[in-house]
């Protein structure tokens, strides 16, 4: 070969090598804002609500800001029932936090639709229907041993139809403790090795007692007894967040189960959001990011909806 | 189905009976400098252009009537053998084949039996100088980064040795080096692969049209077969390149009856470092990396009938740190270790039964072990402290399989056998161990996963049948059986492949494949971790199983010295299994809580492979059009999402020119349509299970929002790489200089995308941040130079 080839190979390496970085900034398509829906609908007295917001761009550094001026309705059967009023969040302490509120009382067994819109955005729409809540049939507890107590309680699961769950138990004191209303409930821990609740616990409200979500899979349409068994060492409510305060059993009043019947838009949206907290997202070693469930068209969020049975007994 | 493959094996079998007056002409051909047998060569009965090939060792086999018959030995690159024989009854004849003086000159790609004429499809077979003139990262030259260059086969990432053919997983390739698994086969973290190209004979690769003797993966068999050793002198070959060195000697140890093999290679960076290393901490410490393997094979003629092999390969990476640091009265030690390898071993036993009938016994044994170990340890004056921690995980094989090829004459090849083996399944384990001043604190080992124990075994028959002069079909039957914790899977897997004979230089195939696979790869990543662990099925994991079609058309051209195919494949998968969403491989729960089954997966594409195997300028051409996917009812919402490694487009071309006896150069070429990453398409704020909205330190809770599992395609990857060889003969022998460069025109390709906050200062000592997405790439253009001697 001759000499000018050699010349000629050597001079393409080195123009090659003139930028050696290998860390380039990336051009992405930019992300059209969409509206961001979030409610979940309750039957009978229970508020429900609806957030309305705005998605923002993966690189975006801006906050999301509640969008105050959009029309959000709820209908029936296409028939507008309600033209939902914007207020401060009457669930939230915090006095910035405000939604779009419902006056109307909703029922179980009914579906309904949301339309929210805005001059900027593409109008958003979603449906739901409101499960019907399936009734705890019994509440048993057992002897208490070691801060520990058993608690079986049994419902007769609806056959041929996928139910989905959330289970809470909670507790009442005798007196009034921390300046609270006696009557106030307040979350409990439990364990259980029920099947149906391995690896549901979810990621990060332990804070107000445990909370299992699942489904019949398992158990559908069977007279399902559930055995749990309640650990009296700590609830740590929100306003006593970051300290551990113990149960005296003596002084609880009674305890409660308290079943929500939740529709399959929530349980697959909190299953998937639990997963993508879990999953740390590392580009390379890490396990893949997880698609979060959205049922919302032409915008983003969830209308999902529940309803609940409760169960309470007397400790004595 | 499979009723009508059992009737129409026992139509086989019985037709069989009716031969009379016919004799037997048989033997084993082999390389006339070398002593090696050739594989695939040619065997045909001149009058009636009627024949057959040698099998991977060499045999051969032919039942002709009786009388005068000329026998025709012909393989691609050797000088043709003619044979005149009177066959008065049955005969031996063994055949040694030189290498043709007149393509010595050019380069000649040597290789079996034409694409045109194979019964198969879908198989590759590379021939390892081919492999060798492939320019390579740092000059290590690499099996499966050739392998890569194949239509359907594309690579798991930059640098990466990971292959996954036709839409299948990584775990869906069976690597066999000289007959035993290999289930790890890369080393630094999948940048090379195990396999040392100097003691490497054959390498042929078969993505779909499996014949029934092939079983236990879903997508690939790769066979790697050893060289056996040279039976007629010594020789010997080795290299010194930028990371490692290498060293093969062969030869008799008993002329033409006795031979052995020995290779191996060596990285060298952590000796190099040491001296900086230990200047640089006073001496305390030292540590480093490197990888070694280990390849040698005995062979042994007893007789013409009776040959024995036994082969073994041992391979390893090691990291390590070591600390020692001495003050008054106090000693602190440290050491810290990372291992991860392969042993494999084979003892082979070939015996001819009678001039029909041939067969082949093996032992194997394999284990791959991943083993990270530290430390700590502190003398003290009044006593001492002392923690240990080791974490293993990985399988061993214990196996044994009895093959045979009978061959009653021309129109018949049967082929049937027998395998068992025994895996063991170390899913992850863990010992600890700590002392205090005077006592044991703890002494645990710990079994995140149980060991498991598992029997596989299977059995085979399959018949190349030629029914007329342009049809030949391969019916096969593949009996599986996996048992398993006191479960036991079982299937029948029919195989069937034929080809048509358009004419001498076209010819149309197609084939159907049913496969099974009982073990699996748990994976985080494409990188081919060491941390990567093998799990058997049980009752909870059910068999991955899929179904294959393949059909295609090939032609020969400019006398042979062109083969040009073009192949369609449609493969189904089911029962697959991946990570559930959110889960890691390292972690404290059983590997089958981790697991997502009952996996769908489909691939479809069209391949173009243009090879030319003969000239000046040899190497070949290959296109894939593709596409894969794949469903799991808790991945993804339940829907359908791109693979991985579903690519649209995948171009290779390869290319070799030799100016002379002394100078030769390599030319690469690829280009692949962008992998598919899961990429963040907006945030939005999130609410939580009471139904409010979540909020902490004044800011709403997120979730980001990604449409679907890969979603995005990043940029498209494309890369050249060259490479020079000038070789000069010496009195000792021949010496060859390499100069290469990896990524010649330093194309940023892709490797991983993530996002970083940047803040840009002002004059007035504000700032304003943004979020930018980052674009990694990891190589850069990379030269490469390495120093080859042969005698």
């Amino acid at each position: 070969m001759k000499k000018t080839h050699y010349i000629i190979v050597l001079a393409f390496i080195l123009n090659s090598c003139d930028n050696m970085s290998l860390t380039v900034d990336l051009d992405l398509p930019p992300h059209d804002s969409q509206l961001v829906v979030n409610a979940v609908l309750q039957a009978g007295d229970d508020l429900s609500k609806v957030y309305v917001s705005h998605s923002l761009d993966p690189v975006s550094l801006n906050q999301y800001t509640q969008i105050d001026d959009a029309s959000v309705v709820l209908k029936e059967n296409n028939t507008i029932i309600d033209d939902l009023t914007y207020q401060q969040d009457p669930s939230s302490g915090a006095e910035n936090i405000f939604c779009y509120v419902t006056e109307v009382l909703l029922e179980e067994n009914k579906s309904y639709q949301i339309e929210v819109s805005h001059a900027s955005y593409p109008t958003a729409t979603a449906q739901e229907k409101i499960p019907t809540p399936v009734n705890i049939q019994s509440v048993e507890l057992g002897a208490l041993s070691s801060y520990q107590q058993a608690c079986n309680f049994t419902i007769n699961d609806p056959a041929g139809i996928d139910n989905y769950y959330l289970l809470r138990l909670k507790f009442k004191e005798k007196e009034m403790i921390w300046g609270e209303d006696p009557a106030k409930w307040y979350g409990l821990n439990y364990k259980s090795n029920e099947p149906s609740f391995e690896g549901n616990d979810p990621f990060d409200e332990g804070t107000q007692g445990r909370k299992v979500l699942f489904n019949d899979q398992l158990f559908d349409g069977t007279n399902k007894t559930f055995s749990l068994n309640i650990v009296y060492d700590f609830f740590n409510d929100f306003e006593f967040e970051e300290e551990i305060f113990y149960v005296e059993y003596e002084e609880i009043d009674s305890i409660k189960v308290v079943l929500y019947s939740v529709s399959e838009a929530y349980y697959n949206y909190h299953q998937s959001r639990r997963l993508q907290n879990q999953s740390d997202g590392s580009a390379i070693l890490g396990a893949e990011p997880v698609v979060v469930y959205n049922n919302i068209q032409n915008g983003f969020g969830i209308f999902a909806s529940k309803s609940k049975d409760e169960f309470s007994v007397a400790t004595e | 189905m499979k009723k009508y493959f059992l009737l129409s094996l026992a139509f086989v079998v019985l037709s069989l009976q009716a031969q009379s007056q016919k004799h037997t002409i048989s033997g084993f051909v082999q390389d006339a400098a070398s002593g090696e047998q050739l594989l695939g060569v040619n065997v045909i009965w001149k009058d009636k252009m009627q024949g057959t090939t040698t099998n991977t060792y060499g045999f051969y086999s032919m039942t002709l009537p009786e009388g005068e018959a000329e026998i025709v030995f012909s393989y691609i690159g050797f000088d043709k053998v003619v044979k005149k024989i009177n066959l008065q009854e049955d005969v031996q004849i063994d055949i040694e084949l030189s290498m043709s003086s007149a393509e010595i000159a050019e380069v000649t790609v040597v290789g079996e039996e034409t694409v045109v004429d194979r019964t198969q499809t879908s198989v590759v077979e590379v021939p390892v100088q081919q492999i060798k003139n492939i320019p390579a990262l740092l000059g290590e030259v690499d099996v499966l980064k050739a392998i890569q260059l194949l239509p359907g086969v594309q690579s798991g990432g930059e640098g990466s040795s990971g292959f996954y053919v036709r839409g299948g997983g990584p775990d869906q390739n069976l690597i066999l080096l000289d007959g035993v698994p290999v289930y790890n086969a890369s080393h630094l973290f999948g940048f090379f692969s195990v396999f040392n190209a100097d003691a490497i004979k054959n390498v042929r690769l078969t993505k779909g049209g499996f014949p029934a003797r092939y079983g236990g993966r879903l997508s690939s068999v790769l066979e790697i077969d050893m060289k056996e050793g040279n039976m007629k002198k010594i020789e010997g070959e080795g290299s010194v390149g930028i990371v490692a060195s290498k060293l093969t000697l062969q030869g008799p140890i008993i002329k033409d009856k006795t031979a052995f093999i020995i290779s191996g290679r060596r990285t060298y960076i952590d000796l190099l470092a040491q001296p900086f290393i230990k200047s640089a901490t006073d001496g305390n410490s030292t540590g480093g990396y490197f990888f070694y393997d280990l390849n040698a094979k005995l062979n042994h003629k007893f007789s013409e009938k009776d040959r024995l092999y036994l082969s073994a390969y041992s391979g390893i990476d090691r990291f390590y740190v070591r600390d020692k640091e001495t003050n008054e009265g106090y000693t602190s030690e440290s050491d810290m270790g990372l291992n991860w390898g392969n042993i494999t071993s084979a003892l082979r036993w070939n015996h001819l039964f009678s001039n029909k009938l041939f067969s082949n016994t093996t032992l194997t044994y394999s284990r791959y072990l991943f083993d990270t170990a530290f430390e700590f340890k502190d003398e003290l004056p009044d006593g001492k402290d002392e923690i240990r921690f080791r974490y293993f995980s990985g399988i061993e094989d214990y196996g044994a399989k009895i093959d045979f090829d009978y061959l009653p004459n021309p129109n018949h090849y049967v082929r049937f056998g027998l395998n068992h083996t025994y895996h063991t399944f170390s899913p992850g384990s863990m010992d600890i161990y700590i002392y205090e001043i005077d006592s044991v604190l703890t002494d645990s080992s710990f079994n995140f996963s149980e060991k498991l124990y598992a029997h596989e075994s299977f059995l085979y028959i399959e018949d190349e049948i030629k029914v007329n002069d342009r049809l030949k079909i391969n019916l096969g039957l593949h009996a599986g059986g996996f048992y398993v914790k006191e479960k036991f899977y079982q299937s029948l897997q029919p195989r069937f492949s034929s080809r048509y004979l358009i004419n001498k230089d076209w010819s149309l195939k197609v084939s159907y494949a049913d496969m099974k696979q009982n073990i699996h790869l748990l994976s985080n990543t494409s990188a081919g971790m060491p941390t990567d662990i093998w799990v058997p099925s049980t009752d909870s994991v059910p068999s991955q199983h899929s179904r294959q079609i393949a059909a295609t058309l090939n032609h020969n051209f400019k006398k042979g010295a062109y083969e040009i195919s073009l192949e369609g494949y449609y493969k189904t998968m089911d029962k697959l299994i991946t990570l559930k969403e959110g889960s890691q491989i390292i972690g404290f729960e059983d590997w089958q809580t981790k697991v997502e089954t009952e996996g769908e997966g489909k691939s479809y594409g069209v391949e173009l492979f243009l090879q030319k195997k003969r000239g000046k300028t040899t190497g070949w051409i290959g296109y894939t059009w593709s596409w894969s996917w794949r469903k799991f009812q808790n991945v993804n919402l339940g829907e359908w999402y791109p693979y991985k490694y579903d690519r649209r487009h995948d171009f290779s071309l390869v290319l070799s020119h030799k100016f002379n006896e002394k100078v030769d150069i390599g030319l690469t070429w690829v280009y692949g349509t962008g992998s598919n990453i899961t990429m963040m398409d907006a945030r939005y704020p999130e609410i939580d299970f009471n139904g409010n909205i979540g909020v902490s330190a004044d800011k709403f809770n997120e979730i980001q929002y990604y449409s679907n599992r890969n979603n995005y395609r990043m940029a498209s990857y494309h890369r050249l790489d060259i490479g020079a060889n000038f070789h000069k003969k010496k009195r000792w022998g021949e010496r060859t200089w390499s100069i290469g460069a990896y990524n010649a025109y330093n194309r940023k390709n892709p490797y991983y995308i993530y996002f970083e906050d940047q803040n840009t200062y002002n004059s007035d000592g504000t700032y304003t941040s943004e979020s930018v997405a980052k674009q990694v790439s990891l190589f850069p253009v990379i030269p490469s130079i390495s120093y080859h001697f042969k005698f």
